[in-house]
């Protein structure tokens, strides 16, 4: 029963130690020129990485991306704006 | 061009400067005139300038028309190009009209893992699996996708239909799919599960397929999409399928095609993005299944699950670190047939870190895991409660394809624990 309690309790602990430092957040550094890109990067990496290691870029073509980001907008409920930013950046830099 | 207008620029230097020269003479010598010879002298060349002015002006003229010349060869050439561009982006258009939505918008993905079984329970054994993924975009707002599973397992192949849906995208933010869906309310299923994503060789106890507290898939239809709350972001799923039955011991069987009865399973799962990385669900499932005691009798079942993910790469920790979560409660009616409390509950709580952010190769593909996962069952002989923690370590040859070797410290409850050493190596593609 005390594994029980003090594993979310841990758990809680360690995601307040990590959120509170966040130097290394992927797009901070972008111009503003760049804003299509960096959203496209940002939410590539977020909700990507939320359940898988995230594949680079060069692993489809542009016609593969429109059909594995079509898979993931249904699997992980992307929205139309989520999906179309992250198509639009994986095309650019594959 | 150039020359002439130098040639000119000369002429028009040079002579007001002899005239001063003959005017300075004249004046110098204001006494004489020019004679015969010296007149004869400057008109011959007066005439040789003015030959050479000529001239010049010719090969100037020649030179122009070779401009021009070149100039409408130049053009000729462009048009030309131009030509055979349009021709090229015709031929492009015909291609791109072949590869339209619906004749080749099919993509094959999936994953496959083999992996080595050596517990305390059962004889040690490898096993091997091949999920490959169907993905056929029908159109931008429709999509058919498919997992055949083959898994080599107790001397035969099984295959079985790990999925089987038809969504469409009804708009930005609602997406409807029929057919047959890994459950929404069950979120280590539906998103964690393949080998490739799973950190670990094995699942959850509560996910395994002797005694399952909620289903792995839905044969119905569903509803789903994301929505912006704010500055943040909320996702949904709700749906209503085929329920389950019970088994004479009291559990629950996910495995029927068809319904038993004709109370439907109704479920669905909320979930919020309160900030990046993090995010915490609620699920849930109602359904009835029929009393074996009695057959117009139904026995309600409930679900509740709570799960939690976070993930978050940061300079501070030199990583990434992935923390899991999932819980799940179960009850069931009592009846004549099960006159005991049918309530089981259970989970896992799962922590992997990877120093990602580290230059030395080796390290930054290292990853460690830990998870803690047991079950509670009702408190009757023919179950066990069951405690497991399990370490493990993974290597990243790539970025979908690691070797798992994890090591499994079971705690069963009045009966042999099922301690177990596992390695298996995936690779999603």
């Amino acid at each position: 029963m005390i594994y029980k309690i003090s594993l979310p309790i841990l758990l809680m602990l360690v995601i307040s130690a990590c959120n509170s430092a966040a130097p290394g957040d992927i797009g901070n550094k972008q111009s503003k020129s760049q804003v299509v890109t960096v959203s496209g990067v940002k939410l590539w990496v977020e909700n990507c990485a939320r359940c898988h290691v995230i594949r680079p870029p060069e692993s489809y073509s542009d016609a593969q991306w429109d059909i594995a980001v079509l898979h993931m907008r249904v699997r992980a409920n992307l929205t139309a704006n989520e999906a179309s930013a992250i198509v639009k950046y994986l095309k650019a830099a594959n | 061009m150039k020359r002439l207008l130098s040639v000119l620029t000369c002429i028009s230097i040079v002579f007001p400067m002899t005239g001063g020269v003959a005017y300075a003479d004249e004046v110098k010598n204001k006494d004489q005139y020019v004679s015969r010879e010296q007149y004869d002298q400057l008109k011959r060349e007066m005439e040789e300038l003015r030959k050479q002015v000529q001239f010049l002006m010719k090969k100037g003229g020649q030179k122009r028309q070779q401009a021009k010349t070149f100039k409408d060869k130049e053009q000729q050439n462009t048009a030309s190009e131009i030509a055979q561009l349009k021709r090229t982006v015709d031929e492009l258009k015909v291609n791109n009209e072949k590869q339209k939505d619906g004749t080749t918008g099919f993509l094959l993905t999936g994953y496959g893992f083999a992996g080595y079984n050596d517990s305390q329970r059962t004889n040690s054994s490898f096993n091997a699996g091949f999920n490959p993924i169907f993905l056929w975009r029908l159109r931008e707002d429709l999509l058919f996708e498919a997992e055949i599973e083959f898994e080599f397992e107790n001397n035969v192949t099984e295959v079985s239909l790990e999925f089987a849906q038809l969504s469409y995208l009804l708009n930005d933010y609602l997406t409807i799919g029929v057919g047959k869906f890994l459950n929404p309310s069950n979120f280590f299923m539906e998103r964690l599960h393949p080998a490739w994503i799973n950190k670990l060789p094995d699942r959850p106890i509560t996910m395994i397929e002797t005694n399952p507290l909620q289903a792995n898939s839905q044969l119905g239809i569903q509803i789903r999409g994301g929505l912006p709350i704010g500055s943040t972001k909320g996702e949904y799923a709700f749906y209503v399928s085929n329920g389950p039955s019970i088994n004479t011991d009291g559990t629950l069987s996910f495995k029927d095609v068809n319904d038993s009865n004709n109370s439907k399973a109704v479920g669905g799962r909320i979930g919020w993005f309160p900030f990046s990385g993090f995010e915490i669900g609620y699920g849930f499932e109602t359904a009835g299944v029929t009393d074996p005691a009695n057959g117009s009798n139904t026995l309600d079942v409930i679900t509740h699950v709570i799960d939690l993910n976070y993930i978050k790469n940061s300079k501070l920790i030199l990583g990434t670190i992935d923390i899991r979560g999932q819980y799940s409660n179960r009850k069931i009616d009592r009846s004549a047939s099960f006159a005991f409390d049918n309530s089981s509950s259970g989970g896992y709580g799962q922590i992997a870190y990877r120093p990602s952010l580290v230059q030395q190769v080796y390290l930054k593909n290292i990853e460690t895991v830990l998870r803690f996962d047991w079950i509670d069952l009702p408190n009757v002989v023919t179950f066990n409660d069951e405690q497991r923690w399990t370490i493990g370590i993974n290597y990243y040859i790539a970025a979908s394809t690691m070797f798992k070797f994890a090591y499994r410290f079971d705690n069963k409850q009045g009966a042999l624990d099922d301690n177990a050493l596992l390695f298996q190596v995936s690779s999603g593609f």
